[in-house]
């Protein structure tokens, strides 16, 4: 890639990178412009809250590093970021692994394409009001299919919900149903990889699988990365799923027994439910950006190992 | 069977007929075909359900073992579902639809010229602008609510669309992330040729970036109306008055706080989302073509 | 040469900015300025200058609840042609909506808040104390109210908020499954032992039946409003007056006896469903379609039983304890904002909904605390409602009056407790003695 590859640009600057520096401005500018009006301010306003005790109704109070220190002494703190991290561990491998799955399946298919690309994409379309109670029905213990399919191999179905043990799978498996929009990067992926590179492989005599490993994955592996990236960052800020889903069960946020006390509903009930709190899940919620921040470094400097640079190969 | 056609058609002695390139299509459409049916009836057998539970009377929609075919389908549920003069439907879709396109429209103009400074410009400081873009994207929104909410309290947007469309216009960092890495797969050379013909930056975009981004364009407009069909919280913060309701609020007012009329709800939910997959039935469409120009050699 | 789509090869530039990012967020996490906020509410509604004024109020309301509101203002507005009330209810995240308002100066003039709430809003001056409009030119006689009731909007003797609405804890009983186990119904004489008793006649040992259905959040055995009359039965409490204690409270041994009796009624008679029948049926009315004989709940369902033809049921107050009856209350009350800039006004609605006509609206949907207008229903001679009314008698102060930090620590603490209980088979006397000791480490910050 050009950029990686050009020096950084000398002292003395052409005229080309003069005029570069200017349309890129130009081109950018209405990020800059928004991020300083909407984002930058609420985001300097929430850091200055995370060094005071404010419960929002009156002016905040200077307490120091007091909620940071506090965080490391709050067992509540180690128990969310163990819910989020398990989570997470599981549930990106298998929503990314079920996306990749279908948009291949999909990419294969000749016939009919329109209506399973449909099918697989509804559960993104749902209004999540729905999707609880669909959900709430799908892993009843009792008359729920899950449960019903587990009986008929004579297994003792969970009660998914309301069992610590198992809440976390349900949750997991209800990523890997709403998989629509990482599916829809992978296709669009698949669809940008181009048929020469095929083409040039069954001359060689290569069957399915072989170019499957040699062309297609290689040539996704960017996509994947651009989902994984994206996926790692939404993951640690899992929010909604157990939301929607205690709200329709008028449950506990983040029951049963904390099973599903993700960081972010520790966040949102401290902020919202607590008692001048705010300041304090505030802290947390820099916390939590210091780790994804990490995290998505890592990712980044690893990234070379395993995705597939066609330039880098070629020199 | 096709044996003997395909025996006869082995081009070498070392290909036997299961390994011709017929039967392997066969099986391969066979074995695509049977997961795709399988897998898209795992995915769908819960809206089947909902579809029923829409259909019966509340208390039936939980029995065991279920009633597969609802009898009497009660069809009144969708009218009842809609009756209520506290709900008009039929305004929170237009007000839907009017954050929608006033929000994607922002997003695909404002995100298209971004992803295409940081893809394809070089300039002192665009690899810091470009962390601070992925940054934005990991503090938490749940603490930027509140100041948020001042901010827009104070500028007078409470109660206004506003809040939800203008800084869609300012670009949106996952998409322009989504949009970036694909800019950056368009070969240089198609560019150049149009410099050569006196082309300026925003032809180029329009002639030669746009046409070429179809798919993940679809992707970008997809998503982004899922955003807003699926929230529930911003519009619930900004709008203050029933009439400016988006269809998702509509449908949390069927979660009573003692009593939800679960079949209404289910009723309600499959009519909204029907215009919603009639357009992604049309957007997917955008799949099909687009990036088979982009096998140009370099 | 082609390009795919790819992560740039500048990701290592970019990487390492954001590596910069993390240096500059945890030095700046060290040392941010120590800015002073001036904060507060800048500016309510408009001040009225002529013409009509207008207040807002918000409530967390839907469906067929809205209704009150709309015909009280509607009433209102057509004997008050000067005033504009205009109205905000959300189905969901009523808190956070208030809190985001109240923080940005844009506040509603009357919102509501539930009794958990109460003190957090009056300790951080929120709301608007009501004494001098009480005793004001447009005054209000505190005695048209239920004093037990009216004392949910007071703190240390002030009052800040009027009844909305509000219920205690009454047992309803199916009295054909009484009937069909020949059972004698439910009365006021009751005590515990009676109600174990009947409860294991009514209970069917092929699962298709419970004698009882408990006090729960809605599916949720760890709701403490629904229990705390149990607690308070057996001379139990909770947390101490001052609110800064809950060792020798919520672990006393009349607490942990109270409780005992509470779990053994789904854990060891196995009369009452637990977490898995719960869920199992989640979604189904548990009282009318028969799988139980009783409900201890709030007065909440009562309307929708009496509109199904094909229940018969009955209603009485709960059961005695050890040490006699106790009750407690599900509460909501109306207060004026105190940023809000049409107080005069906004007093006068709240008056009309609170104790004046439009109270009357809101006796249809819920209970009202005005004795007038209860009496104006019959309720206390009513078949089904006369055990509500006797009870007020019965009801007790709630923890949430002693501290505003309850819910975060006591309640938690306690909700914990029962998961481990109900969910793990925890002993009661182990489970409550850790929640003691959490809830008062956490009081204690």
């Amino acid at each position: 890639m050009a950029t990686a590859i050009l020096p950084k640009p000398p002292a003395r600057r052409s005229r080309k990178a003069r005029h570069d520096t200017i349309v890129f401005y130009l081109c950018v500018a209405p990020w800059v412009i928004g991020f300083i009006a909407f984002t930058l301010g609420p985001m300097l306003y929430s850091l200055y809250i995370s060094f005071t005790e404010w419960g929002m109704l009156k002016p905040p109070v200077w307490v120091g590093m007091a909620n940071y220190t506090r965080a490391f002494q709050d067992p509540d703190f180690y128990i969310s970021l163990k819910v989020t991290s398990f989570f997470t561990v599981f549930s990106i491998p298998v929503s990314l692994l079920t996306a990749l799955f279908l948009a291949i399946l999909l990419n294969e298919a000749t016939r009919g394409v329109g209506f399973f690309r449909t099918a697989f994409y509804m559960p993104a379309i749902v209004a999540s009001v729905a999707a609880a109670v669909l959900w709430t029905w799908i892993l009843n213990p009792k008359y729920g299919p899950v449960n019903g399919l587990l009986r008929v191999f004579g297994l003792p179905g969970p009660n998914w919900f309301s069992d610590p043990k198992y809440v976390i799978w349900g949750f997991i498996m209800m990523s890997a149903w709403n998989v629509g929009g990482q599916m829809l990067i992978f296709l669009a992926g698949l669809k940008g990889i181009p048929k020469a590179l095929y083409e040039a492989a069954e001359i060689d005599g290569g069957g399915r699988w072989p170019r499957f490993w040699k062309i297609t994955l290689p040539m996704l592996s960017s996509t994947l990365f651009f989902n994984f990236v994206m996926a790692v960052i939404g993951s640690f800020q899992t929010f909604d799923i157990a939301y929607v889903i205690s709200t329709a069960r008028s449950g506990t946020l983040g029951g049963p027994a904390k099973a599903t006390l993700f960081y972010m509903i520790y966040i949102y009930s401290l902020a919202f439910k607590g008692f001048n709190s705010m300041g304090y899940a505030t802290a947390l919620a820099w916390i939590l950006f210091i780790i994804i921040l990490i995290l998505t470094l890592i990712v980044l400097r690893t990234s070379s190992l395993w995705v597939y640079y066609e330039s880098e190969k070629e020199g | 069977m096709a044996t003997t056609t395909l025996t006869r058609a082995q081009p070498r002695n070392r290909v036997r007929w299961w390994q011709s390139r017929r039967f392997g299509n066969l099986v391969h459409d066979i074995v695509v075909y049977s997961l795709l049916v399988f897998l898209s009836l795992v995915f769908l057998f819960p809206f089947y359900w909902m579809i029923l539970s829409a259909l019966k009377p509340d208390y039936k929609i939980f029995l065991w073992p279920p009633e597969w075919l609802p009898h009497p389908a009660l069809w009144s549920n969708f009218l009842a579902a809609f009756a209520n003069p506290l709900l008009p439907f039929p305004l929170f879709f237009r007000n839907t639809m009017i954050i929608e396109i006033g929000m994607i429209a922002g997003r695909l103009i404002s995100c298209v010229l971004i992803s295409y400074g940081f893809a394809r410009l070089e300039a002192p400081g665009k690899d810091t602008l470009f962390a601070i873009l992925l940054a934005t994207l990991m503090l938490p929104d749940a603490v930027t609510w509140i100041p948020r909410y001042i901010l827009f309290s104070r500028m007078g947007w409470v109660d206004t669309y506003l809040p939800l469309i203008v800084p869609a216009w300012f670009g949106e960092a996952y998409a322009i992330f989504l949009m970036r890495q694909f800019f950056m797969s368009i070969p240089r050379e198609l560019e150049e040729a149009a410099v050569l013909d006196g082309a300026n930056t925003l032809q180029i975009i329009a002639r030669i970036i746009v046409p070429l981004s179809r798919p993940v364009l679809a992707v970008i407009v997809i998503l982004s109306f899922r955003d807003i069909w699926n929230d529930l919280r911003t519009p619930l913060l900004y709008l203050n008055e029933v009439t400016k309701y988006t269809v998702t609020v509509g449908l949390a007012y069927f979660n009573g706080q003692y009593d939800t009329k679960m079949n209404l709800l289910m009723a309600a939910s499959v009519v909204c989302m029907l215009p919603v997959v009639i357009l992604f039935f049309f957007a997917q469409r955008a799949f099909v073509e687009g990036i088979a120009l982009t096998g140009i050699k370099g | 040469m082609y390009k795919q789509f790819r992560p740039s090869g500048s990701f290592h530039q970019i990487s390492s900015r954001l590596f910069l990012l993390v240096v500059v967020a945890l030095v700046a996490a060290c040392a941010a300025p120590v800015a002073q906020q001036t904060g507060g509410a800048a500016s309510g509604g408009q001040a009225a200058a002529s013409g009509p004024t207008s207040i807002r109020i918000s409530c967390w309301e839907s469906g067929d609840a809205l209704e009150p509101f709309k015909n009280s203002i509607d009433a209102f507005q057509k004997e008050n042609t000067n005033i504009k009330v205009s109205l905000e209810c959300i189905p969901q995240e009523y808190g956070t909506k208030l809190l985001a308002q109240l923080a940005a100066g844009s506040g509603p003039d009357i919102f509501q808040v539930g009794d958990g709430d109460v003190a957090k809003y009056v300790q951080q001056g929120a709301v608007q104390p009501l004494d001098d409009y009480i005793n004001g030119k447009d005054g209000l006689d505190m005695n048209v109210f239920y004093p037990n009731v009216a004392k949910f909007g007071q703190v240390a003797g002030k009052t800040y908020f009027l009844t909305k609405d509000y219920s205690p804890l009454i047992l309803f009983y199916n009295k054909k499954l009484f009937d069909d186990a020949k059972v004698e119904y439910p009365n006021e004489n009751w005590t515990w032992d009676d109600l174990a008793a009947a409860a294991q006649k009514l209970t069917k040992a092929d699962g298709s039946q419970w004698g009882i259905q408990l006090p729960d959040s809605w599916g949720d055995l760890t709701w403490l409003r629904g229990a705390l009359p149990i607690i308070y039965q057996n001379g139990g409490s909770v947390v101490s007056e001052d609110g800064k204690t809950t060792t020798g409270h919520m672990n006393s041994p009349e607490t942990v006896q109270a409780i005992q009796w509470y779990a053994d009624l789904v854990l060891k008679d196995k009369v009452a469903p637990n977490k898995a029948d719960i869920d199992a049926l989640q979604g189904v009315d548990l009282f009318q379609t028969g799988k139980v004989a009783m409900l201890w709940t709030g007065r909440w369902p009562m309307k929708d039983f009496q509109s199904n033809k094909d229940l018969k049921f009955g209603t009485t107050t709960l059961p005695a304890g050890p040490k006699g009856k106790a009750n407690a209350l599900c509460w909501a009350g109306f207060t004026i904002n105190s940023a809000s800039k049409n107080k005069d006004t906004a007093w006068k609605f709240l008056k009309y909904i609170a104790a004046g006509d439009g109270a009357k609206q809101f006796a249809n949907y819920a209970l009202t605390a005005v004795k007038s207008v209860a009496d104006s229903q019959n309720l206390a001679k009513d078949e089904y409602n006369a055990p509500v009314i006797k009870v007020l008698d019965d009801v007790k102060p709630l923890p949430e009056f002693t501290t505003p930090l309850w819910a975060d620590c006591g309640d938690k603490a306690y909700k914990a407790a029962m998961e481990e209980i109900f969910l793990k088979g925890t002993a009661v006397q182990t489970a409550l003695d850790s929640a003691a000791k959490d809830a008062d480490a956490c009081l204690a910050k």
